[in-house]
């Protein structure tokens, strides 16, 4: 099977192309040598199977970025048989930075030059013969999103060949034998050990003309990106015309800011209106399925355990995926468009005052879905501490499992007031969170400064059917992760429920743990052993702290609702809303965060989500029995 | 004005400048680098975003937002 590595800008389209070229196939797998999940999806080419290898997406091969050194270790360890290279052409001599550091590798390499429908509206073109004569390597000029010469791609991908050694100028060249003498390293290590490590010669170098190799490598590959490009690309595109119309409303200095406010409220409203009747229609369709299967099972343990621990686990997920369809869904159309870059701008003032950058925006909103992708988004944060700040606060922010959770406990706490409870609960909840952020920025990492710097690629149309597959794609994954951590865990909790045998909720091992906590941890927020052993439960997975409040009263719907509006005042139930939305992050979130900043770092999380939601909801108890008696 | 070694910041809406030299952390530099924004290059100055947040700077066909820090960091010659 031949495998195929696909590289490229951020931007250059290049997740487009993989969707168009492996349509429904994509799945995440992990990488000998590679520390992060990549995706991969086949594609048949004249009869021949092949697998294409959706690698980040990054600027340098040399960056210090996780991203890229996850793309530099994969390219390097030769796992592969074609580098396939997207090129966005609007963009070509920035583009070609990376093309040429991948010629270095000396591997069988195609270069699809993408946008290529766009940069011919523009009035430019690029004389592909001769840039593939340059390099040495076929190119094809393609579109991804309208599908424009893919068979040709594809039939290129089977004939690829090896680069020309693009060389650079005579001291880098000199320092790359010197290494290479030295260690035996290929062309690309020789470079990488320069840039990363330094050489002996690095004082010489620097006496020479003032610049660290490094620098002086990249403004030479610079310079050679530029003369490659003015010798296929003789008249510039002018690809702003249409953007800076729209620019002139989105980035206006006055108007920018109530077109971000009215589309962020679109997108909520997108997802609430579409999402969430689909989400209660695909509860409905769990338990009636639920009630339906166990209907024909005897009355027992084994009845017991399929209803509430498979369904009641399971099918809570399962009922969460329209949400979270819906909401890949608009996010990536929002990416698609351009319009997010734009809202990451907009925002990065506001942000920037709590220790972060518009480019965590796009996270923190994702969070508001669900916080596991939310947290793993983070990895394209360039900024080191930015990337810690935002992963470690995002667990603060609602997600959607919490909605439904929130909706019935406001309607049972304050009856008609429950949509004020809900806002009250989110704005509590961002607040808190970027409090967090300024806390850790300001007082956990030393005072880096932030990081912003972000490419504002031309608005563009998107395509719904790639759109659509892409959200289907992280849909699917996110189900994959989540029923592998939850799945488990509800076995375990439907266990500490029902142990030891024929004992009642009360007297089982989770009853005791929610006594245990409803005396000593929870007792400042008056807890009963009910509520606090359900809170538990919010461990698992947000949602199932409802579930499990109905299984420990032996009660559902409108009586179940009864029942928690007699167990709070108007000031416990506050604080007892505010203690749930922010409390713990679900066990999905915290794997998440561990692969993203590490164990020690996820328990100072853990410890300090804890710390917060308490301290919240102390101050919201006092506070609100001093004023409202 | 001043015309020679102008921070990026200071630049009015429209005008346009050559990089004379990047400061800040060795990441940014490299980052700026990476992307095409090198001494010598012309860059200009297309919009500020609302309220002094960002500015959008266009160079090479490809325009990037910077921070107002990050445009403090990076000193052009008016041209």
């Amino acid at each position: 099977m031949l495998r195929v590595a696909l590289v490229g800008n951020p931007n250059s389209g290049k997740s487009t192309l993989f969707t168009a070229l492996t349509g429904e196939s994509a799945i995440v797998g992990n990488w000998p040598g590679v520390t992060v999940e990549l995706r991969k999806g086949l594609c048949t080419i004249e009869d021949q199977q092949c697998e294409v290898i959706d690698l980040p997406g990054c600027y340098s091969l040399l960056g210090t970025n996780p991203d890229e050194q996850v793309a530099a270790q994969f390219l390097e360890r030769g796992d592969y048989d074609v580098i396939l290279n997207v090129v966005d052409s609007t963009s070509l001599e920035r583009s070609l930075m990376l093309t040429l550091e991948l010629t270095d590798l000396q591997k069988p390499m195609v270069v699809a030059l993408n946008f290529f429908d766009e940069l011919q509206k523009s009035g430019a073109t690029i004389d592909t013969a001769k840039f593939s004569e340059i390099l040495g390597v076929p190119a094809v000029a393609v579109s991804a999103v309208v599908g424009f010469n893919l068979p040709v791609l594809k039939e290129a991908l089977l004939r690829p060949r090896v680069p020309n050694v693009m060389l650079l100028d005579r001291t880098v060249e000199n320092l790359i034998r010197t290494s290479q003498k030295d260690s035996q390293l290929t062309r690309f290590s020789a470079l990488h050990q320069i840039v990363n490590n330094g050489s002996a010669l690095d004082d010489v170098f620097s006496s020479l003309d003032g610049v660290h190799p490094s620098e002086h490598i990249i403004m030479e590959r610079y310079r050679k990106a530029h003369e490659v490009a003015s010798q296929v690309m003789t008249k510039l595109p002018n690809k702003w015309a249409v953007s800076d119309l729209l620019d002139h409303v989105f980035l206006h200095p006055r108007a920018g800011i109530p077109a971000f406010l009215v589309v962020v409220y679109l997108v909520f409203r997108i997802i609430f209106a579409i999402g969430q009747p689909l989400t209660e229609l695909a509860a409905a369709v769990v338990s009636y399925a639920a009630t339906g299967l166990t209907s024909l099972l005897p009355n027992g343990l084994a009845k017991n355990f399929i209803n509430n621990a498979l369904f009641g686990g399971v099918g809570n997920v399962l009922s969460f995926l329209p949400l979270i369809f819906t909401m890949f869904f608009v996010v990536s159309l929002l990416e698609n468009t351009g319009y997010m870059a734009r809202a990451s701008l907009i925002m990065d003032r506001w942000l920037s005052r709590f220790g972060l950058s518009g480019k965590s925006f796009i996270s923190l909103i994702l969070g508001f879905g669900c916080n596991v992708p939310a947290v793993l988004s983070t990895r394209t944060i360039d900024d080191p501490v930015e990337r810690k700040v935002a992963a470690m606060v995002i667990p603060l922010i609602p997600c959607s499992a919490r909605l439904p959770v929130l909706t019935v406990l406001g309607a049972a706490l304050f009856g008609s007031r429950a949509i004020t409870v809900v806002v009250f609960a989110y704005v509590i909840a961002v607040l808190f969170s970027l409090v967090l952020a300024w806390l850790l920025r300001h007082l956990a990492f030393s005072k880096v400064p932030s990081f912003f710097a972000l490419e504002l690629p031309p608005y563009r149309r998107p395509s719904l059917r790639l759109t659509f597959k892409l959200a289907w794609f992280r849909s699917r994954d996110f189900l994959g992760k989540a029923f592998k951590v939850v799945l488990p865990l509800t076995v375990v909790f439907w266990l500490l429920m029902n142990l030891p045998p024929n004992s009642s909720v009360e007297n089982s091992f989770l009853g005791l743990i929610g006594r245990f906590l409803s005396r000593t941890l929870l007792a400042p927020l008056h807890l009963n052993w009910q509520v606090s052993s359900a809170l538990v439960f919010g461990l698992v997975a947000k949602e199932a702290v409802l579930s499990s409040l109905g299984q420990i009263y032996g009660l559902s719907g409108t009586a179940l609702i009864e029942q928690i509006g007699r167990q709070f005042t108007f000031a416990s139930g506050l604080s007892f809303i505010t203690f749930f939305v922010l409390y713990v992050p679900c066990a999905a979130t915290v794997g998440a965060l561990r692969k993203e900043v590490g164990t020690f770092w996820t328990v100072v999380q853990f410890v300090l989500q804890i710390a917060v939601a308490y301290v919240g909801s102390l101050l919201v108890f006092s506070l609100v029995s001093l004023f409202f008696k | 004005m001043q015309t020679l070694n102008v921070k990026l910041q200071d630049l009015a809406e429209g005008a346009s400048g050559k990089i004379r030299f990047i400061a800040g952390p060795p990441w940014f530099r490299q980052r700026m680098y990476e992307l095409g924004l090198l001494p010598g290059v012309q860059v200009k100055l297309v919009k500020r975003a609302p309220l002094g947040g960002p500015i959008v700077v266009e160079f090479l066909t490809q325009r990037l937002a910077l921070s107002p820090k990050e445009a403090n960091w990076i000193h052009v010659d008016v041209v």
